[in-house]
């Protein structure tokens, strides 16, 4: 099935029209267009006072969160043809998000593809969280979730046969601290108010990223468990991230392709609750106007109802993202 | 234009609302800690009774057991070591009687159970018996699939122990059972004392500390002058110091609350005889060099 996926992403990446310069796919230069901006966006208000105003920490901290959706794509598959190149741009990642990108390895790739820490919960599952009050659970999960990523990394990465990613993990965490702290020593409150405060932002959205898209969900089912935010615009900015099921099931698959398969492999099999047409509207419906927690319901009939597709068990795709991750 | 001052007023109130955050989970937690020891009030041995009670087990062997499930893989450098990670764990009455003021009451194998086992007996069962059981594991904590094994920590026949569940009536007989709710609960550990004391950790010492820590840290940032001073500089690093260890300290919070059959027992296996593979690794590179010169 894996080589079944890679030549249909290879169709899907227009190789046809050329070997793209530097980057692996055309699409890649989105990214680096989001990154550019974001570090603009901090330059200028770290360097010029008067762009130390409402519209630009706003804006840096939604690029911030950008950021950390290409620390996503970028751990999943390297941006660039060079692997210095994937490496330091780990490095500039890292610090736009003041977190080592690498931590994705095993907390993203490993752990969360998959729900389970091998038999132990996934770091960042929805149930870290138990408050009556919904919004509370959206603002508090990075508060466990986060610890939890890092005591998990710790241990994870105490095993034998482990060293590049926990050298990796230190060269981001060094390089992130480093220039922040740099910064720091220059003008210590503008890089606490309009470099830390932003990066911070973005790295703690993208943990609630992962209540978002899960809780309410079936993480048993394979085609329940996580749910889409399917609008255009949204996912032009956010390089097809709101194409979750197929990204979990298929994770070898460039994001430039997740809404042609989300079409073919997910729609006849997702509850249409699943299916969200805009992020904003089920942030404001699930959080703001209503105070409980949606209660869990069958999800899975249209699943279950559906023609069976081909797809690798949980424990294979485990096994191939290992290998990816060169373990 | 944001001024350093306005921002520092949302830095503190981010540092805050996290910190606040923090402290109602752990006052949540109490809560939940709190709720299940009023579950555990001592009652009298009675039919539709539901509550603690004091006695000693009676039958043979294991009567109930704490059943963990690790994997151990081999951990990096040196010494060799294998690193033991909890997949599940499973709690389970085998069956047996309690005997308590004279009479003896069945305890139910059925029933939905928590089993709270001496840490210290679950610890010394884990830990390693000697080279020969290392070298056992130590192949197979080398692939990638680990070393699998199923610890038992067992709570035997003459133990002294406190049950919780509630008391029916079967065929004339006083039987122990629990549900899914309420568990039926076998414990060398005094339950209610220690709810007690995590409860008293969370409310009395936990909470306390870390909104005391917030606003000691605020308090010199806020000294004066503000934003400009030495002092408040050093504020403002210790503010941000602080968010990074109050998140970790929540979840430290949390874990160290656990239930006993919630709490990971891991664990490190170290090579008792480290000086053997040194000294296996001497005698190969000297084989290797012999050969390599010959």
């Amino acid at each position: 099935m894996a080589s079944a996926v890679e030549s249909e992403s290879g169709r899907h990446e227009g190789k046809a029209s050329g070997e793209p310069w530097l980057v692996k796919h055309p699409a890649e230069w989105r990214q680096i267009g989001i990154v550019a901006t974001y570090w603009s966006i901090l330059g200028a208000m770290y360097f010029v006072p008067a762009c130390r105003n409402v519209l630009f920490f706003a804006a840096a901290c939604y690029f911030s969160f950008l950021n950390a959706v290409v620390i996503h794509n970028h751990m999943h598959q390297g941006v660039f043809k060079s692997k210095t190149l994937n490496l330091g741009w780990r490095r500039i990642l890292s610090f736009g998000a003041l977190y080592p990108a690498t931590v994705n390895i095993p907390a993203h790739n490993l752990v969360h593809h998959h729900f389970e820490d091998d038999g132990q919960p996934d770091w960042a599952a929805p149930e870290n969280v138990s408050f009556k009050w919904h919004l509370l659970n959206l603002i508090h999960f990075p508060n466990v979730s986060g610890p939890n990523t890092f005591s998990g990394m710790q241990r994870w990465a105490a095993v034998g046969g482990r060293d590049d990613v926990r050298k990796q993990y230190l060269y981001d965490t060094g390089f992130a601290f480093g220039l922040t702290g740099v910064l720091a020593f220059f003008d210590l409150w503008t890089t606490l108010f309009f470099i830390v405060l932003p990066q911070l932002y973005g790295a703690r959205g993208i943990l609630r990223i992962n209540l978002i898209q899960h809780d309410g969900c079936d993480v048993t089912t394979e085609w329940n468990h996580s749910r889409n935010f399917v609008g255009r615009a949204f996912n032009w900015i956010m390089c097809n991230n709101g194409y979750h099921t197929i990204h979990h099931n298929r994770a070898g698959l460039h994001w430039s392709v997740l809404h042609e398969w989300h079409a073919r492999e997910v729609k006849p099999r997702v509850d249409p609750s699943l299916d969200e047409p805009s992020m904003l509207a089920y942030l404001l419906r699930t959080y703001l106007f209503s105070l409980g927690r949606p209660r869990a319901r069958d999800v899975a009939r249209a699943e279950r109802a559906a023609q069976p597709t081909e797809l690798a068990p949980r424990d294979a795709r485990r096994a191939e993202a290992a290998q990816a991750a060169g373990l | 234009m944001l001024s350093h001052t306005t921002m520092g007023y949302v830095a503190l109130f981010v540092l805050w609302g996290n910190t606040l955050l923090v402290a109602l989970a752990a006052l949540s937690r109490a809560g939940k800690l709190w709720r299940k020891r009023a579950q555990l009030a001592p009652v009298e041995p009675r039919a539709g009774a539901r509550g603690l009670v004091r006695g000693r087990l009676a039958g043979e062997g294991p009567i109930a057991e704490l059943e963990i499930e690790q994997v151990g893989r081999y951990g990096a450098g040196e010494p060799r070591s294998v690193l033991w990670h909890d997949r599940r764990a499973e709690s389970r009455v085998l069956g047996g009687e309690l005997e308590l003021a004279g009479q003896r009451i069945a305890l139910d194998p059925e029933a939905s159970a928590e089993v709270w086992p001496s840490v210290a007996r679950a610890e010394e069962l884990a830990t390693c018996k000697g080279a020969a059981e290392f070298d056992e594991v130590w192949p197979m904590a080398r692939k990638a699939r680990g070393c699998t094994r199923k610890l038992r920590v067992p709570i035997e026949a003459g133990e002294e122990v406190h049950v919780a569940g509630r008391f029916e009536e079967r065929g004339g007989a006083l039987v122990l059972t629990g549900a899914p709710a309420e568990p039926l609960l076998v414990s060398t550990i005094e339950p209610r004392g220690f709810l007690l004391s995590q409860v008293s950790f969370l409310v009395l010492a936990f909470v306390p500390g870390v909104l005391l820590g917030a606003g000691l840290v605020t308090a010199i940032a806020l000294w004066p002058p503000v934003l400009e001073g030495t002092i408040s500089k050093l504020g403002g690093l210790l503010a941000f110091g602080y968010f990074l260890i109050v998140l970790p300290a929540g979840t430290w919070a949390r874990d160290r609350t656990l239930l006993p059959q919630e709490r990971p027992l891991r664990g490190r296996w170290v090579d008792p005889s480290p000086k053997r593979e040194a000294a296996s690794q001497d005698a190969s590179s000297t084989a290797s060099e012999a050969a390599s010169k010959s």
